[in-house]
């Protein structure tokens, strides 16, 4: 093994995020985030600038508006930058788009995320209880699994589709749509979480006689939390994402409507600006919510620091 | 003290006898529940389509098989299978030349890492729905849209193993086939290549999953022919029983992929390597 790999486990610690591989595969260690001061020192000042781990990401986003400023000029489909912000300013604002058109962000805004909350509401709950079940009995995950391994299976979109053709232009079809993609994400993690409790560990809190409710703290949920958080935070992602396709092509009103109704009106800018929202508002949840309390979730859990893959966002 | 019970080898054989009883008895009652949970899922199905909805709204199982078998056996089912499969692999091999770029700066190049490993978690935070309206809007109703969206969500995943095949590569082996007087090109084919190539298909495994379903919703919104476009009109036109059927057909082939060609691509390299 490399040089890397050796000293990995020797010296973990939050400034010195050495990765492990684990994940996809327990081949390497890869630093990460490495563009150290001490490395740098044999930089000249201007290149040090350069190599600071925030102007890189500056650099990053700069690239990828440059490519955006590129699209814009080269076809003429592809709203500029300043048209798409003026838009949802006034969309925010609720000025004039020209002519009748008002701006309408919150009451869209509120209503999505409404229907959102319910169905997480619904579907993270019933995916547990699905999850503990298979994990917890053999004839049980016998019974359940391969109906949850084809659920998991079926793309997002089918589910949004089955659920606006069953409900119609109401509120229930993004609801259900959120709750069958939901599911299954919960309870296929959760059952592996609940498989992988240490039986011994289970056999020697019970022949010290731990109370039920201590077993149930400790163990099971201790246990477990890791995997359950991993399970709802993809049914948040890709609850996100059925909503929008239920929205988009069976709704009348809610964020997805509001996006469609701009695409139709060929109004673009408004069109890209709603879809910029739905990025940052998932991603904001994911890295500012769920990611952190899966992290510190899987903090006791033997492993010092995140995977490679993990620290990448996947 | 503990007190240890005297053990004769008649009584492990007994006891072993035993527990290999109930270890088949197990075993038996597994299958048994998974049979049943098969059953119950068509039954739940039955249900759901007579009793809950109709027939148009959910159409029965058998109603979905057959429909998949009229479809398989007309010519439109080739032509846009076809369709979506070489978007697919396109995509998809597109993103492998790609990844063996961008992998080789990650593994070697601290700059690079820093500056695409923000690229990618933009990328990959992105709901899917998103970049599937965005080709919509920069390529139109295109067949190159499709294509280049799916190498965009699958690059990551394969970029990363490629990263890591090569810094799992034994350094020593690189040092002694320089000391042999071998040119950088044999050492990459002989050497960087063989040894990160199971890597890389673990990760081309999972890229080939999330490309799979990106080329899908990309055809819903952006394309005039493919799986996808065909359930999107068979949701406009309210035929529930096409849209289940090219889901499953799709799946199935896809599953297809996954399962039987890169475990079979894995398991000769594996066979070679050890």
């Amino acid at each position: 093994m490399t040089d890397v790999a050796n000293r990995a486990p020797a010296q973990p610690g939050p400034n010195d995020p050495t990765v492990f591989a684990s994940g996809f595969q327990e081949v390497a260690a890869l630093p990460v985030g490495d563009l150290s001061p001490a490395a740098d020192r044999s930089y000249s000042a201007p290149r040090r600038v350069l190599r600071r781990p925030w102007v890189v990401q500056l650099i990053a986003l700069l690239i990828l508006l440059a490519v955006w400023q590129y699209l814009t000029v080269a076809g003429d489909r592809v709203p500029s930058i300043e048209n798409v912000v003026s838009f949802m300013w006034t969309e925010i604002t609720g000025g004039s788009h020209g002519g009748m058109l008002l701006g309408e962000f919150w009451g869209a805004l509120g209503l999505s995320l409404q229907r959102y909350a319910i169905g997480l509401a619904i579907g993270i709950p019933a995916g547990a209880v699905l999850g503990l079940l298979i994990g917890a009995s053999g004839w049980v995950r016998g019974l359940l699994n391969d109906t949850t391994l084809v659920l998991l299976a079926l793309p997002a979109v089918v589910w949004a589709f089955l659920a606006s053709l069953w409900f119609g232009l109401t509120s229930t079809a993004p609801i259900v749509a959120v709750v069958l993609t939901a599911i299954p994400f919960v309870a296929i993690n959760l059952s592996s979480g609940v498989r992988g409790i240490d039986a011994a560990l289970v056999e020697m809190s019970r022949s010290y006689k731990v109370s039920r409710r201590n077993q149930i703290a400790d163990l099971l949920l201790g246990g477990t939390l890791p995997n359950a958080l991993t399970g709802v935070r993809l049914a948040f992602t890709t609850g996100w994402n059925s909503l929008l396709i239920v929205e988009w092509f069976g709704a009348t009103d809610g964020v997805g409507w509001r996006a469609r109704f701009w695409y139709d009106a060929l109004r673009y800018e408004g069109f890209v600006g709603w879809v910029f929202l739905f990025v940052i508002l998932i991603t904001v949840l994911d890295r500012l919510v769920l990611r952190r309390l899966e992290r510190r979730a899987f903090q006791w859990n033997q492993k010092p620091t995140l995977s490679f893959a993990e620290d990448w966002g996947m | 003290m503990l007190t240890v019970p005297s053990v004769t080898p008649d009584a492990i054989s007994a006891l072993s006898s035993r527990e290999m009883r109930r270890a088949v008895m197990r075993r038996w009652l597994f299958r048994f529940s998974v049979l049943i949970g098969w059953a119950a899922f068509i039954g739940v199905w039955y249900f759901f389509s007579r009793l809950v909805f109709n027939p148009q709204q959910l159409p029965e199982p058998h109603v979905v098989a057959g429909e998949s078998w009229t479809l398989i056996t007309e010519r439109d089912f080739r032509t846009n299978m076809q369709a979506s499969l070489v978007r697919v692999l396109g995509g998809f091999l597109l993103a492998i030349v790609i990844s063996c770029g961008l992998g080789w700066l990650i593994a070697y190049n601290a700059w690079w890492r820093t500056l695409l490993r923000t690229i990618v978690q933009l990328v990959v935070s992105t709901p899917i729905v998103a970049l599937a309206i965005l080709t919509l809007v920069v390529f139109g109703v295109s067949s190159l849209g499709p294509v280049i969206t799916t190498a965009v969500v699958a690059t990551p995943y394969i970029m990363m193993n490629v990263a890591q095949g090569l810094t799992g590569v034994d350094r020593r082996l690189i040092v002694m086939s320089e000391s042999f007087g071998r040119t950088r090109s044999q050492i990459i084919a002989g050497v960087l290549l063989p040894s990160s190539l199971i890597s890389v298909l673990a990760g081309a495994r999972l890229a080939f999953a999330v490309a799979w379903r990106m080329e899908l919703l990309t055809e819903i919104f952006a394309a005039s022919e493919g799986v996808g476009f065909q359930i999107r009109r068979s949701f406009e036109s309210y035929d529930v029983r096409g849209m289940i059927a090219w889901t499953v057909l799709f799946i199935a082939v896809m599953l297809i992929f996954e399962n039987l060609v890169f475990r079979q691509i894995e398991r000769r390299l594996q066979g070679r390597t050890a």
